[in-house]
Order: C-alpha cells, then sequence, then structure tokens
C-alpha cells in the first residue's frame, strides 16, 4: 500500500504539513503487512506557482498511483480531484512517521469536506 | 435605438456617478436603458436606490464525461489551459468545475466524443426602476472567472429588453480597466464616453481606454470630472484632447456633494438640481453626434 504525506522536512521524522498544495515535500510511505517498509521524499513543485497549487499537487500525487493521504488541511480543489480519482484523505498531524503508524492502526480520521474558510461577507 | 458606453480606464473617475446622472438626465427626453456591467462589483443600483429583482440566472458552458465511452487518453486534461482537469492513468479524468471557463476545447478535442456539455451558474442579471430609468444589473458570482462572459450576457439581455419595449438609449456602465469585460462592454456601441480625473494615473489610462475605442471605430468624447481637482493637471487633459481631436462633453467639480450624494444613494441630479444643466449640456452634445 503506498501512502502519501504532506511533510514540513525532507524526511519521515519531519512534521506532517498543515497545508496540502503548499507543503515544501510529499514522502510517500511504503506499507506492507502493517509495516513502513520503504520510505522517500519528493519535492513539491507546486510551490512556485501563483495560483493553482492544489490542483498541481493533486496531479503530482495522484500520478505517483497512491492509495491514501495523510495532511493537516487540504483545499476544496484538490479534495474534489482525489474524491473523484477514488483516493482517500486522512487528517493526521505531528511526527509523520507516527502519523503513519497511527494510519496503518485506522486511528486516523477520514476527511469528509474540504477545509473551507468561513465566508463573512454576503 | 442607440448604446453609449460609459468607461474610463482609471478606477474612481466617476463612470457610475457620471453614468447614472446621464440615464436620469437623458431619461426626460427620450426611453433610457441603464446596464450596469461592472459584473464584478455592480454599483449602479446603491447610487440610484434601485431594488432590484432577479431578471435570470446566467450559466456557462462545462463538460460532462460519459465515462463508459472515454479510453482514459487523458486527451481532455492536455487541452485544458486552466488545469481544471486531471488526468491520471489509467482513472477517469477529475474536474475542477470551479477553474473552468468555458471554452470547450476538451470537447472538441476528446477523440471518441466522450464529452456532453453541461452548465454551471456564474451569475444573475437583476433589473429595477427608478426615475424613470430602467436599470439592467449584471453580477458575477464570486469566484466565478467568466468576467466577460457575464457582460455579454449581461448586454444582450440589455438589449432584448430595449429592443421589445421601444427603448430609445441603452448607457452601458462599465468596468474599470482595459481587459475582456471593458471590451465586451465598448464593442458594438454608438459612442464611448471616456470619463477622467486630472491625475497621471487617470491620463495615462485614459489613453488605453480610447485606444479600445478608436480600435473599434466608435467615435468618443471626455467628459472630465473633478476638474477643478487640479487645475494645472486639468490643463494637460485638455490639452491632450485638443491634440488628439477628442471633444470634451462637459467638465464637473470636485465637490464633497458628489460623496454625500452617493451616501444618500442619490445620483448627483436628483440631490442637487444645479448639476442638472452640465449634464444636460453632455446629453445634448451626445445626442447630436449620434
Amino acid at each position: 500500500m503506498k501512502i502519501v504525506v504532506s511533510a514540513s522536512g525532507p524526511d519521515i521524522e519531519s512534521t506532517v504539513d498543515e497545508k496540502f498544495g503548499r507543503c515544501p515535500y510529499f514522502i510517500v510511505a511504503e506499507i506492507v503487512d502493517k509495516t513502513i517498509v520503504s520510505h522517500k521524499s519528493i519535492e513539491n513543485t507546486s510551490t512556485k506557482q501563483m495560483t493553482g497549487a492544489g490542483t498541481t499537487a493533486a496531479q503530482l500525487v495522484a500520478d505517483m498511483n497512491v492509495d491514501a493521504i495523510i495532511t493537516g488541511n487540504m483545499g476544496p480543489r484538490a479534495f474534489t480531484i482525489f474524491q473523484q480519482l477514488g483516493i482517500a484523505v486522512y487528517e493526521g498531524r505531528g511526527i509523520i512517521k507516527k502519523a503513519v503508524q497511527d494510519f496503518i492502526a485506522g486511528n486516523l480520521r477520514k476527511m469528509e469536506s474540504a477545509k473551507c474558510p468561513r465566508h463573512m461577507f454576503s | 435605438m442607440h448604446t453609449i458606453a460609459v468607461t474610463g480606464g482609471k478606477g474612481g473617475t466617476g463612470k457610475s456617478t457620471i453614468a447614472s446622472s446621464l440615464a436620469v438626465v437623458l431619461s426626460e427626453q427620450k426611453k433610457v436603458l441603464l446596464a450596469d456591467v461592472d459584473v464584478d462589483c455592480p454599483n449602479d443600483h446603491l447610487i440610484l436606490d434601485v431594488e432590484r429583482k432577479k431578471l435570470v440566472d446566467v450559466f456557462q458552458s462545462i463538460p460532462q464525461w460519459e465515462f463508459d465511452k472515454c479510453t482514459k487518453c487523458g486527451t481532455c486534461a492536455s487541452v485544458c489551459k486552466q488545469n481544471a482537469i486531471v488526468a491520471v492513468k489509467g482513472k477517469n479524468p477529475a474536474f475542477v468545475p470551479e477553474l473552468c471557463i468555458g471554452c470547450k476545447a476538451c470537447i472538441v478535442a476528446c477523440p471518441v466524443k466522450a464529452i456532453q456539455e453541461g452548465r454551471k451558474k456564474i451569475g444573475k442579471i437583476y433589473s429595477g426602476d427608478k426615475y424613470g430609468v430602467h436599470l439592467v444589473s449584471g453580477e458575477l458570482k464570486l469566484g466565478e472567472l467568466a468576467s466577460g462572459e457575464m457582460v455579454v450576457e449581461t448586454r444582450k439581455v440589455a438589449d432584448d429588453l430595449a429592443k421589445k419595449n421601444g427603448f430609445d438609449i441603452v448607457l452601458v456602465d462599465s468596468a474599470a480597466g482595459i481587459g475582456c469585460p471593458v471590451i465586451a462592454s465598448l464593442h458594438g456601441t454608438d459612442f464611448v464616453v471616456a470619463v477622467t480625473e486630472p491625475t497621471p494615473s487617470a491620463l495615462h489610462d485614459l489613453k488605453r481606454v480610447l485606444y479600445l475605442a478608436d480600435h473599434f471605430r466608435i467615435p468618443r468624447g471626455i467628459v472630465l470630472n473633478k476638474a477643478d481637482m487640479d487645475t494645472g493637471f486639468a490643463k494637460k487633459i485638455e490639452q491632450f484632447a485638443k491634440n488628439h481631436g477628442i471633444p470634451i462633453l462637459g467638465r464637473l467639480p470636485y465637490r464633497q456633494d458628489v460623496v454625500k450624494a452617493t451616501i444618500k444613494m442619490k445620483p448627483i441630479v436628483i440631490y442637487d438640481k444645479r448639476y442638472k444643466k452640465t449634464f444636460i449640456d453632455i446629453s445634448n452634445t451626445i445626442l447630436r453626434g449620434l
């Protein structure tokens, strides 16, 4: 099973990045028999963009043939893309290694909708 | 029926201020429809204190996939300039409706014709009446990108209404700038009123918008608003107009009155009838030129 985690640093001991689209790195972890058998980091090239980072990041991650994603917050565009592609998104925080282990144990909450800023004006 | 566009390039020079009072004054002699096509931020209903009622919803086309026909080739994603389509190997493409501007490139490009034309709402058109002016107001839905398309639709609705009901004049109040929405506001009009003020930014932007009017070969005139704000720079504007054979249709002074009128939600010619004469002169000059 392949999991991608939005990362604030380039290794599995870094923390889960709160934001999916503009996190500096992604950690890609391979899970076999409930164990992390391998992991690597990938630079998130979407951060350089002015707009549309969420969609580009979603394309980047989706192309990796992932089974699930762990992140802090995901915007509506990336979220709808993963929903349509049938890739589950889970909420995770703290050290990435621990978040992945929590995922394996089934302790992470699945994201039911994108995090939207409160609409203050009408 | 004649169509007169009110524009100016620089924001805040007084397009809506002048358009609304011009409409009121013109409506004393003619049947006038004021089309507010500043679809991002329409304000004419606030200047005229019109209670707007929704006329129609405006839609834009979006793709709708028939996934049983889709071969997952990814062509649709590769032609989408908006990055609204995400294609992943072996999966049906994902679509982000918010990013779509309705160009239909994906529909055309699909090699197996698996994409149909659907639609999404991009705005509303409202209408209302005050001071003998019929207002048609276009408003883009927040977050939508298709401002230009929204202007075109609002003008279409306004023109249809005007023709069916024997209006003499359609006054088009455009947005600031020179982009797509402004081009869509000026195109096919009979006269362009360029509202400006005596500042370097206003003159710079005025030249840009007049370029558009000239490109479309539409006769144009200038209204110098806030004329006494800087008499020195006002002379520069007058000299520019003279050098290029552009008539100055009228001049309005820089007064607190206009601010007060706007806050009280009254057009300046209603707030203080002394302003009527200037607007009557401007409207007569325009009508003579049509």
